[in-house]
């Protein structure tokens, strides 16, 4: 049984020092199972639901039936390569829990996950909440503790909100 | 007569299919039940399942991990992101070279012209493994017997 010591492959950005969650492991892992592998059948992954996902692209015609295997492989890869990325940054802040905010961080931090970042909003941070303004206007993020006020913006509010002209609410005198 | 009532006219709009017919989902108004199942099988169609992504995260991470609901639903979108994004350049290039099937060395190209260099170098083992044994099992049918050449491992 073969197994070929080749150099680890480097990631597009310099990495942190490992933690116990260990990349070598991995590595490892993958080699062995890409040499010695005989059973195609996927079973981590189902093939049709990725072949589905591949042909909703309008401009993808036919598959070949080793595309959606090649697939199933590489999602593996990409869950774990991502689930780990996303784990040290929980364990950082000293949880056991993988959230959001995990992933969101570990897609800011690798510049070959710039494709996610619609996905996964960078500012899915569970210590700020999003402060929905009650004139539609773009949300402001508010740090806990700080009563919300509407803040000040370029633009002129709408009618309705500053003066009561038409109303005349008797502020300015008016009215008999 | 029966064609001026106006229940008739657009019965799918008019007609309150489910328990709560105006609703959000996902920022749209769904009007009736049935729109929101179709779009609920659509929304299931285009991510991977739930159970299989979780599986394979919780293969990665230490015993006491724990995974939030939200982590792993983030994990499904991203999942099928990569797919589209990966698929998009592969099918682009065999648009290119006029070529109508999306096979897996477009994959491997794709991914390692996208930055994924690492996937790309060991899914092309992955790959030639896979057309060799299957290769050999098409000829193991083929023949109808056992070949002489036995896969050696």
């Amino acid at each position: 049984m073969e197994n070929n010591n080749q150099p680890p492959p480097s990631y597009s950005q310099p990495q942190p020092p490992q933690t116990e969650s260990s990349n070598p492991h991995i590595r490892d892992y993958w080699i062995e199972q890409m040499e010695n592998v005989t059973d195609f059948k996927n079973r981590q992954l189902p093939l049709a639901r990725i072949k589905k996902i591949m042909k909703a692209d309008p401009d993808v015609h036919m598959v070949s039936a080793d595309a959606p295997v090649l697939f199933a492989k590489a999602c593996e890869m990409f869950i774990m390569d991502l689930t780990n990325r996303s784990w040290r940054h929980a364990e950082e802040n000293k949880r056991h829990t993988l959230q959001k905010s995990d992933i969101s961080a570990a897609v800011a931090g690798t510049y070959t996950y710039d494709f996610l970042l619609d996905v996964v909003p960078k500012d899915a941070d569970p210590g700020f909440a999003p402060m929905p303004h009650p004139d539609g206007v773009p949300q402001y993020y508010y740090p806990p503790g700080i009563y919300p006020s509407p803040p000040t913006q370029a633009w002129p509010e709408e009618a309705g909100e500053g003066e009561d002209e038409a109303e005349g609410s008797g502020r300015n005198g008016g009215g008999n | 007569m029966a064609g001026d009532n106006p229940w008739f006219k657009n019965p799918i709009q008019n007609y309150n299919f489910g328990s709560s017919s105006s609703h959000d989902r996902h920022g749209l108004v769904v009007e009736d039940q049935q729109e929101e199942n179709m779009m609920m099988i659509k929304e299931q169609d285009r991510l991977l399942p739930i159970a299989n992504v979780g599986r394979i995260m919780k293969n990665i991470l230490p015993p006491n991990a724990k995974i939030s609901k939200e982590a792993k639903e983030t994990m499904q979108e991203c999942v099928s992101e990569f797919i589209s994004f990966v698929t998009g350049e592969a099918s682009d290039k065999c648009h290119k070279e006029k070529r109508k099937t999306v096979n897996g060395d477009d994959i491997c190209w794709a991914m390692a012209n996208l930055g994924f260099d690492d996937y790309a170098g060991q899914l092309k083992k992955y790959l030639h493994r896979f057309r060799v044994i299957e290769g050999e099992k098409a000829n193991h049918h083929g023949k109808g017997g056992p070949s002489k050449s036995s896969p050696d491992n």
